[in-house]
This record gives C-alpha cells, structure tokens and sequence, in this order.
C-alpha cells in the first residue's frame, strides 16, 4: 500500500506525519526542537516544488509512505490522482490519502509563511515548530489511525 | 513497469469547448468555422457531466487524447501528474498541449456565466473566442 500525507507545500504538517509513521520522532512524549528541526525535509521543500510527491521511507510493514505539497489545489491534484488510477486500472485501496493540514494550528501556518514565503527561515522554522509541538497529539491519533487502518486493511 | 501509453494531453485551466475546438482545427483539416464549432459544442455537451480532471476523450481515434483541467495552478498539477506515474512504476510518454494561452477573458467570463445558469450568452461569448483563435490561425 502507499499512504501518501498531504499538506500546502510537503515542509511541515506532512513531513512530521510521515516522520511519526516511520518511528523518527517519539509517540509517547512530545519531541524537542532539534528533535524535528532534523527530521529529513522538514522546512526544507521549495514553492517550485510543490504538486511533487516524494518517497519519504518504507515502513516495516513495506508500506510506502509518500509526502506532496498540494499547493492550495487539492481538489484537483486529489481527482486527479483517482483518474490515473481509473485509467490505469490500480485500485483505490491500492493508496491511502491522508490530509496533515487538518491538525496544524495558527503558529505552524504563521511559521511556514515565514519561513517558506518570506524566506526568514529561523523565526518561521522556530514558530512552526512550537505549532506542531502544541498540536502534536493530534498528529499522534491521525497516524495511529493510519497505522490500525493499514493493520485492518491485510486482515482482509 | 507497467504498460507505456502514449497520451497527447491537451492542458487547460477549465472545461470549455476550447479543447474540442482546437482539437478538430487541428485533426479535422479543412472544415469550416461554423462546423468545427457545432461538433466543438456538441462534445464540450456530451462530456460535461463526467467531472474528471483528467478526461479521455475520442476513444475511437489511435491516438489517446486527454484533456487535462488543472486550474490556475498548472505547474503543480503538472508536477503532480509526473509525480503519480513514477510513484506506479508507469513508463509514460505523453506529449503536452497548453491550450491555456487560448483561454481568454470572453472565454472565462462564458464560464461564469454558465455557472450562474445562463444558456445562450455563453455560448455566443465561446463562440466569438473561438472565432478569433480560428482568424489568427488561418492568418
């Protein structure tokens, strides 16, 4: 299977999501700063490379796990995606989506203007990061979901 | 790897008869405007209710032809299209046609206004847009 977390531009709430999967970053306590300054890509995703999905791991159920920046165009990039598969004839089960950007708070959108938008990437990659701390257990529920959807998924 | 397609991709920003409109000036040589506009409008009709963003249509012909509605934002749609064909292993080959320099304003206010619920205002307004294209082409 392939889960693919989404996000505006794959540099934070995405990121932190696949990071989590993958077992990069702690599920029983909040991380650090430096914690998530260092995990691969975070704030690290340029505007021009937004709409790209990227491998970030594979998981130890094989499972690949993939990031994109959707730019603001989910709508389209989403049925998009379904039309590929229609056409192509690959199942929908075959992939699940994942929307990072329903737990991101004021800071981590505050914080990634900053940093991706303006370029003052120490104040946005601080205040970001301070966003995604405060909203990291709901970071933690969404990829445990993931993970018991995934788990229930090979039962079948 | 699975199956290579060769795709010719027409690209705009919305659904409009624009892309069946350039697709007969371009493959149905030597027909007049008025009737690559009735068959343009016939197809822009009968394809309007599928919603893809990705649309096959004229199945019939060898070549695959697809029009693709990306919105503004083409080259993250773009990006994407790329992105999801490598990510299923797809050895794709298409060639790109941006049609969206054609779209102009007569073109998108005709799109507003079907959106409202007007009938025959945007279809003249279509009509003119393909008009002009069809003068600078044949000029």
């Amino acid at each position: 299977m392939i889960v693919l977390y989404h996000c505006y531009g794959a540099a934070h709430s995405s990121v932190l999501s696949a990071a989590i999967h993958l077992g990069l970053l702690a599920d029983d306590r909040i991380p650090g700063i430096k914690e998530i300054r260092e995990i691969p890509y975070f704030d690290r995703n340029k505007t021009e490379e937004i709409g790209i999905p990227f491998l970030y791991g594979i998981d130890k159920w094989g499972n690949k796990i993939y990031v994109q920046g959707m730019g603001g165009s989910d709508r389209i990039v989403i049925n998009l995606l379904k039309d590929i598969m229609a056409l192509y004839g690959i199942p929908e089960r075959e992939i699940l989506l994942v929307n990072a950007l329903e737990n991101v708070n004021i800071l981590v959108r505050i914080g990634g203007f900053l940093s991706r938008r303006l370029g003052l990437v120490f104040p946005g990659r601080v205040i970001s990061i301070i966003g995604l701390q405060l909203a990291y257990p709901k970071f933690l529920r969404t990829v445990q979901r993931v993970k018991d959807y995934i788990a229930k998924f090979y039962e079948m | 790897m699975r199956e290579e397609i060769k795709l010719i991709i027409f690209l705009c920003t919305g659904y409009s008869p624009l892309p069946f409109f350039l697709f007969y000036l371009f493959f149905a040589k030597g027909k007049s405007f008025n009737e690559i506009f009735s068959a343009a409008i016939m197809d822009y009709r009968k394809y309007k209710e599928e919603k893809k963003v990705l649309l096959r249509v004229y199945p019939e012909r060898p070549e695959k032809l697809f029009i693709l509605i990306g919105g503004r934002k083409k080259r993250v749609v773009l990006q994407a299209l790329d992105g999801y064909l490598k990510m299923f292993g797809i050895n794709h080959n298409y060639q790109l046609l941006d049609i969206s320099r054609y779209e102009k304003s007569c073109c998108k206010l005709a799109s507003l206004m079907e959106r409202v619920g007007l009938k025959s205002l945007p279809i003249n307004l279509y009509k003119y847009s393909c008009r002009q294209i069809y003068r600078k082409i044949k000029d």
